[in-house]
């Protein structure tokens, strides 16, 4: 907020008071004010020509943001949901120490970002990374895993190693797999990946799609690529890689490195807004797909049961 | 199962637990090595000359401990209101009759379904114009309100509980406070401990909060060490890095491995049922 020059700062105070009463408002309230406020002074910005020096990132307008993010969604929503799925059978095994390999598993979920960000920008370190290392054992260059156009992958990789997760809420959801259907199915001749995918994937398609919602919601707001890049402060958002410039990167330069806050709110209204919109067609489209073996929202009489089993 | 099966079973498993661990490895190498290996071709898989050394210097470079303490704090702070004042919301939402109940608690999930970031321009602002900024009371305000998945985690639990215990109390002449505080709160020891890690942990980890609204003398270890460790020429010292990090997840880390048996089964089945 420092580096903003003098100019920033004014159409930053004229925001904030033309957008923030001075009787206390709520939160959204105050934001939905802040983003119709400057809405005109954006467009009468995007015209005049010496203001755009002030984008740390001039080339990377909103849709192109916005289209990476919905890559990064594409890839990691589905690839994290079949690794929990995957695990998630893995471990519900009848293995020895099954208990272990989940708690080992899970590990990774618990990291906190930060710490993840870290430890994979130890591993993918040109220099020191054992990323690189394993690539010499090859007889192959290192690259620069952190710069485009790998950074990318490493952001992948870093958000699949997360699985964990979803291990965990998929392996609940296989635990109540009746048994008596699986050994009917059995009996009348079914093989294991016939009553793997007419059965239990019917029976968890409710937990499945819970992931695909709660997972894209994640993945549009991810800030991942912030703590894989470079220089993690405030100050140094422009040092994320172009491929990782997802559209909360862009949000948070506009607001942390710009300081235009009102611009930067009108972003996070479009972001909810694309979230909204992406969770109704979500719950549209899976209608008829998601089996619910009883109703999930029954009308109950008494509302003291509300939560009572199913 | 058959053998083979089983073999191979059981190669797949430990193969991933390695890859999924791998990671934890590599941060744990680097945190022991010297400064001159990390420069080392082909590289070192393993230290040659292993010493704590960069840990001492991990924690000297910048003052560790004071972030450390910050974070403590903060992390702490959060964690104990969250859950208590997500025990009292859920206990109301489990075990009251209101009018207008089951709505006030669908605008509840639906807010868990907003994104987190949407609220942070206005929240700084707001904190700004009430003059709060690097100072820990903004974390005492949301620990104060609760958290919808907490306050969802305690009303699935407390809305299991038998119906007996609750009429007994209020025949022995119970009010609801006192059946709250003593009868539902010591049952709940489960949810209290992973409703406990789980606050913990989200504040331990949390960078946008704190990179908002505390300066550089009162922020988190999560801001600080992601910063990292550079030298005068400002290279990258990615052993301090590894050493810090290593003592950065510990906490969290055992706080899970300690109370992962509960904490697991807690959260799975929670979340969906």
């Amino acid at each position: 907020m420092k580096e903003a020059s003098s100019e920033a700062k004014n159409a930053t105070a004229a925001a904030m008071s033309c957008g923030l009463p001075s009787r206390p408002t709520g939160a959204l309230a105050a934001m939905a004010a802040l983003a119709s406020a400057e809405t005109p002074a954006i467009s009468a910005v995007s015209t005049a020509p010496g203001r755009t020096a002030l984008n740390l990132m001039p080339s990377c307008p909103p849709p192109s943001t916005l289209g990476r993010t919905g890559l990064f969604t594409l890839l990691t929503v589905p690839l994290t949901i079949a690794a929990g799925l995957l695990l998630a059978v893995l471990v519900n095994q009848p293995l020895r120490g099954r208990g272990m390999y989940r708690t080992l598993l899970y590990l990774p979920a618990v990291m906190p970002p930060v710490g993840a960000g870290l430890t994979f920008k130890l591993i993918f370190d040109r220099d020191s990374g054992s990323a690189n290392g394993l690539l010499d054992l090859f007889g192959m260059n290192g690259v620069s895993w952190l710069t485009d156009p790998y950074a990318r992958w490493v952001l992948i990789v870093l958000t699949t190693w997360g699985a964990g997760n979803l291990m965990i809420i998929t392996l609940a959801g296989l635990q109540d797999v009746p048994k008596e259907v699986l050994e009917a199915a059995r009996v009348d001749g079914a093989n294991r990946w016939q009553s793997f995918t007419r059965i239990t994937l019917p029976l968890l398609s409710p937990v499945l799609f819970f992931q695909v919602v709660t997972g894209i919601i994640a993945a549009l707001q991810s800030f991942a690529p912030l703590f894989i890049s470079l220089d993690v402060s405030p100050q140094g958002m422009a040092s994320v890689p172009q491929d990782n410039y997802l559209f909360t990167i862009k949000i948070i330069t506009e607001y942390f490195a710009n300081s235009r806050y009102g611009y930067a709110s009108a972003l996070l209204w479009v972001l909810f807004a694309i979230i909204l919109v992406l969770t109704l067609i979500v719950f549209k489209v899976s209608k008829g797909m998601v089996f619910y073996s009883v109703e999930p929202e029954p009308a109950r009489k008494k509302p003291r049961t509300l939560g009572d089993k199913r | 199962m058959t053998l083979p099966r089983r073999t191979a079973l059981y190669m797949i498993m430990v193969g991933l637990v390695v890859l999924f661990l791998s990671p934890f490895g590599w941060l744990l190498i680097t945190a022991f090595k010297d400064p001159s290996e990390l420069r080392a071709l082909p590289i070192h898989w393993w230290p040659h000359q292993p010493s704590l050394d960069n840990f001492q210097q991990a924690l000297t470079a910048w003052p560790y401990l004071g972030y450390l303490r910050n974070s403590l704090m903060i992390s702490t702070l959060y964690a104990v209101l969250a859950t208590l004042a997500s025990a009292w919301a859920g206990y109301g939402f489990a075990r009251l009759a209101a009018p207008g109940k089951r709505l006030i608690f669908g605008v509840l999930l639906s807010t868990m379904m907003m994104p987190h970031i949407l609220t942070l321009v206005p929240t700084y602002l707001l904190f700004g114009k009430l003059n709060l900024l690097n100072s820990y009371i903004p974390w005492v305000l949301w620990g104060l309100c609760g958290t919808p998945y907490l306050i969802f985690l305690f009303r699935q639990f407390f809305a299991n509980m038998p119906k007996e215990l609750e009429e007994a109390a209020v025949v022995d002449g119970c009010g609801q406070i006192g059946i709250f505080w003593r009868i539902f709160l010591p049952q709940s020891w489960p949810v209290i401990a992973t409703s406990l890690i789980l606050s913990f942990s989200w504040t331990w980890g949390d960078w946008m909060a704190p990179a908002l609204l505390l300066d550089d003398n009162h922020t988190t270890l999560a801001v600080r060490l992601a910063r990292g460790y550079v030298n005068q020429h400002g290279e990258v010292l990615s052993n301090l890095v590894a050493a810090g990090t290593v003592m950065y997840i510990l906490p969290v880390l055992a706080l899970f491995l300690i109370m992962q048996r509960g904490f697991v089964s807690g959260v799975a089945t929670s979340g969906l049922k």
